[in-house]
């Protein structure tokens, strides 16, 4: 793939939260975990194993087991100002927005696996640290599924799963205490056409040979930011909805 | 080859490169590879991440020196492991020879975790895996993966460079970086002065598991060792690949 290709692929990708009712082949799947197996690893540790379900009665269980731990997440969303509270948790939850995806793909992490990278990093904790490595090397495997997705038509959404539901989802899926699981990949054939992404201008985010003190932001300049990406992410997670 | 093949060789492919020639990088490449940083995936769409390009060459050795006694602190540390399992360029505790010094370009990735106001309130109260930390370290990740695939595209050489506590306050002050960010790692840019050989991954059946978890891909701790043993003498063997 060239660059030109690349740079289509990650323009492209959105994040999509309405699925047709089209299964995606078991062929299709183990290329998108190809994709997701050659990701970047500290010290090449390859923390990630994956759950892929595509059973239409675990996949149930899952979105059951979501509710509890997203009326959580809503309550505590209620205490902030009411233009600056996410899109999803604006409203009572009641089910998943990615309820009709065909796949969940649970990505499970194996924190024995560190071991591989400089023992250091345990003892000098920074961004550099132990967790921190895990964490992104976690990511990259989740963010080649995505794009990968992207590539074979697919869409897709990325699902943090806080604590209370991994316990359930470890439960319903019978994964060893050893595992985490980290966050599920929805995939299914996007059932909307998404609108255009929203990124900040390369010149507000790139400094040269040092940081460029006129691209500071003070803390004003933060919360509008944070108000105006909910207005740009609002009309297409609406399209979503 | 359609567009998924097509992504998935060009991740498979990229390996990580510790030998640069001293050929520049065009403005072009370097753009193209913000871009695709610049598009990776965040939660609710933050985007923390900014990038210095960091192309002086006084600016870009200060940084390689400032890493001195970060390098050998580690290196300290690594010697209280079994030889085996010890991480190759941390082996030895004598003065460092890093591979990216030679690197043309170093683009420091900095985040800004004010941004994570954006996600869900929730994440510093119900922790796991989307805690309010990990969901800022994921983004900042997919950004610098996106850039790592990017060079890749372009036949370019890279390397992941972790920045850890005792090399974060000298790149600060080198590059005056505010104190508001953080410094999580350095994407390395230039053209190989080396040939790498193939990746190593753990095979996809062992890692794939249908509908649910299946037992006989659990690996006990002997398991996890003696992989972690064939990867040591596969990457060792890659280090010393050249042309």
């Amino acid at each position: 793939m060239d660059i030109n290709e690349f740079l289509d692929l990650v323009h492209k990708r959105r994040s999509i939260r309405r699925f047709k009712n089209e299964p995606v082949s078991d062929e299709t799947i183990l290329q998108i975990l190809e994709a997701s197996r050659w990701a970047m690893s500290g010290g090449d540790g390859q923390p990630w194993e994956y759950v892929v379900v595509k059973d239409e009665a675990k996949r149930k269980q899952i979105l059951d087991a979501w509710l509890d731990p997203t009326i959580e997440a809503y309550w505590i969303e209620q205490t902030r100002v009411p233009e600056l509270r996410h899109h999803h948790l604006r409203t009572m939850p009641t089910e998943p927005p990615f309820k009709d995806a065909p796949v969940l793909i649970v990505l499970l992490g194996d924190r024995r696996t560190f071991q591989a990278s400089v023992l250091g990093c345990h003892f000098l904790m920074t961004e550099g640290s132990a967790d921190a490595i895990f964490q992104k090397n976690m990511a990259n495997a989740t963010q080649n599924i995505h794009l990968a997705a992207a590539a074979a038509g697919l869409g897709s959404e990325w699902i943090s799963v806080n604590k209370l539901w991994a316990r359930s989802i470890k439960n319903i899926l019978g994964i060893p205490d050893v595992l985490e699981v980290h966050n599920i990949a929805a995939i299914g054939y996007p059932a909307y056409q998404p609108k255009p992404n929203y990124r900040r201008e390369l010149n507000e985010i790139v400094h040269y040979d040092g940081y460029d003190m006129s691209k500071y932001r003070t803390a004003d300049d933060i919360r509008n930011y944070i108000l105006k990406l909910r207005e740009e992410t609002a009309p297409p997670y609406k399209q979503g909805l | 080859m359609n567009r998924l093949d097509s992504f998935i060789e060009l991740a498979r492919e990229r390996r990580s490169t510790r030998a640069f020639t001293e050929e520049p990088v065009s403005e072009e490449e370097i753009t193209n590879i913000l871009e695709a940083g610049r598009f990776s995936m965040s939660g609710a769409n933050a985007q923390p991440w900014e990038f210095i390009v960091v192309r002086d060459p006084a600016l870009r050795s200060e940084i390689v020196e400032a890493r001195e006694e970060s390098h050998l602190v580690n290196a300290a540390i690594e010697q209280t492991r079994l030889e085996e399992f010890r991480l190759r360029g941390k082996s030895q505790a004598t003065s460092q020879n890093v591979g990216f010094k030679n690197a043309p370009v170093f683009i420091v990735v900095i985040g800004d975790k004010r941004t994570h106001l954006c996600s869900v309130y929730s994440t510093p109260f119900l922790p796991g895996d989307c805690g309010a930390g990990t969901t800022y370290l994921k983004n900042m990740a997919n950004a610098a993966h996106n850039m790592h695939l990017a060079a890749k595209a372009q036949s370019l050489g890279s390397m992941w460079v972790s920045i850890g506590k005792l090399w974060d306050e000298p790149i600060r002050r080198i590059l005056n970086i505010p104190e508001i960010y953080d410094i999580p790692c350095m994407v390395c840019v230039g053209h190989p002065a080396e040939i790498r050989s193939n990746g190593v991954r753990r095979d996809l059946k062992d890692l794939v598991n249908w509908d649910s978890y299946d037992m006989s891909h659990y690996r006990s701790g002997k398991d996890v060792n003696d992989c972690l043993m064939n990867q040591r003498q596969h990457t060792r063997s890659a280090y010393v690949t050249k042309p």
